[in-house]
């Protein structure tokens, strides 16, 4: 008999998201050295400013030292202005090792729709890319930035972390530095990290300010995702352009085209509406998955063109995220 | 053609080991095509730009068209190609203004140097990139333009190191 056919009692609870404990195998098999394995919450609250003519200052927190090992799985925040959400971002890094999740670029952070589910919203958490292994003790910084210069604000963001404490009492015992995935490759707990690279849906304006983002009606332009010093599995797109706001262009025909320099193949021959390729807070799955996960090679940069064929609206601060995983050996 | 031509010249001059590292070369290679048409007026004015992708990395411009005419039916050479004007031109970078003479990335040359020309010259990822010209006025009171046409390749870091530096221009005002 399929076990998820039967009666929930009580002797096995499914998880809530997918309906049934679907770890990655990095985070299973690091999950698997610990016999106690507990859900955990992380919450904390930030006030991002924001009101001026200048970009304010990044607000910086970080998480307590923790007791346990955790596995941090998803995220979930609440804005009190959701107007706010196209806005709002954060760059987080782990201290002890100074790795930041957000690709090095100009924007340089996550949209905060990118990596957590907003409670207003069909999906209320996001699962990130890949489970992040937070050793005891350790901390993560959050840096919290309104990157364009938007008149609205200050806003209150309440999020939450969600994980797994991973408890191991046994004398003596040491957190696994690898684990073993299901092709039976061993590699470093810490070598597979949520990577995530926010570019312009557009160009900057003629006399160049930051955050100054758009895509006039009927122009084209180029973007490229900052190449990186390893491999990066690249799995889903979120983007903060809204489908449903009138003062956008129509989405379907903003049209957008990727490419992997390097590489030989165009993953489309032609231009591709961007509700096709691109998900945002609005949809049921807010970064859009892949067809499978694309592997961007060390050093390769992936293309996104993006074309704007409405004549009534042109764009203004769309930004994309792509997210993945980083495969580097440290 | 003009574009495969470039694009298979560009991959030669890295002198790639191997067919696989060519095609690497030429997958890493982007044809952009870009220009204005601008009113022939006496004023500095912009007649190609480009913001060049942060990640780009490079611009290598290789091909610059450009001449001027006028659409005025009862014009002196209307519908006809006349070459640009000889007034001075130069490429600059104008992310902070078109006036900002410190960010030009080539010297201060009549405008065939730069207008009308094959072209060798490297820009960077993260600028706004644009050909000026310092126009007198046009030779009557009719309507005239001048349309330039560059042809150019964002490259990569790759490629720009293997193919070098940009071109020297030179005027010496005989």
């Amino acid at each position: 008999m399929n076990p998820q056919s039967n009666i929930l009692t009580g002797d096995w609870v499914g998880a809530a998201w997918n309906a049934s404990p679907r770890l990655t195998p990095y985070a299973q098999a690091i999950a698997d050295n610990y016999p106690i394995q507990i859900p955990l919450f992380i919450t904390k609250r930030v006030v991002v400013s924001g009101i001026g003519s200048s970009n304010p200052l990044p607000i910086v927190q970080t998480t307590s030292p923790f007791l346990y090992d955790s596995l941090l799985i998803g995220m979930s925040a609440s804005l009190s202005s959701e107007a706010d959400l196209d806005h709002i971002a954060i760059q987080i890094t782990h201290l002890e090792t100074g790795i930041p999740w957000a690709a090095p670029n100009s924007i340089g952070c996550i949209m905060i729709g990118a990596i957590a589910g907003i409670d207003i919203n069909v999906m209320p958490i996001l699962k990130l890319p890949e489970a992040f292994f937070l050793p005891a003790r350790t901390r993560l910084k959050m840096e919290w930035l309104r990157p364009f210069n938007a008149d609205t604000g200050p806003t209150t963001v309440i999020y939450t972390f969600l994980g797994i404490q991973l408890i191991n009492h046994t004398t003596g015992f040491q957190p696994p530095t690898q684990v073993t995935m299901p092709n039976g490759q061993a590699i470093k707990v810490g070598s597979r990290l949520p990577w995530f690279a926010s570019v312009p849906f557009g160009r900057q304006a003629t006399l160049r300010q930051f955050g100054g983002f758009g895509l006039p009606i009927g122009q084209q332009a180029l973007q490229f995702l900052p190449p990186v010093d390893c491999d990066v599995e690249i799995h889903d797109i979120y983007t903060n352009i809204e489908t449903s706001a009138d003062s956008v262009p129509d989405p379907t025909l903003l049209t957008t085209k990727l490419t992997d320099m390097r590489s030989e193949g165009d993953w489309t021959p032609g231009l591709t509406p961007v509700t096709a390729v691109f998900g945002n807070e609005t949809q049921g799955y807010p970064a859009l998955p892949f067809t499978e996960p694309h592997i961007m090679r060390m050093g390769h940069r992936t293309r996104m063109t993006a074309q704007n064929n409405d004549t009534g609206f042109g764009l203004s601060g769309g930004v994309v995220t792509f997210r993945g995983v980083r495969r580097c050996e440290y | 053609m003009l574009q495969l031509n470039h694009k298979k010249r560009i991959v030669d001059a890295c002198y790639p080991s191997s067919q696989w590292e060519a095609l690497a070369l030429w997958h890493d290679i982007t044809p952009v095509k870009f220009g204005e048409v601008t009113d022939w007026g006496a004023t500095t004015v912009v007649l190609a730009q480009y913001q060049i992708p942060e990640d780009a990395a490079y611009m290598l411009i290789l091909r610059t068209e450009c001449y001027a005419t006028t659409f005025v039916a009862a014009a002196p050479g209307f519908g006809q190609f006349s070459p640009p004007p000889n007034n001075f031109s130069y490429w600059q970078y104008t992310d902070v203004s078109t006036a900002t003479n410190s960010y030009r990335i080539t010297n201060r040359v009549p405008l065939h140097l730069l207008g009308d020309t094959d072209e060798f010259l490297f820009a960077k990822g993260d600028h706004n990139l644009s050909l000026i010209a310092e126009l007198t006025g046009a030779p009557d009171g009719n309507a005239r333009v001048i349309v330039t046409t560059v042809y150019a390749y964002l490259v990569g870091a790759l490629v720009a190191g293997r193919i070098g530096d940009s071109e020297s221009t030179y005027f010496a005002n005989v």
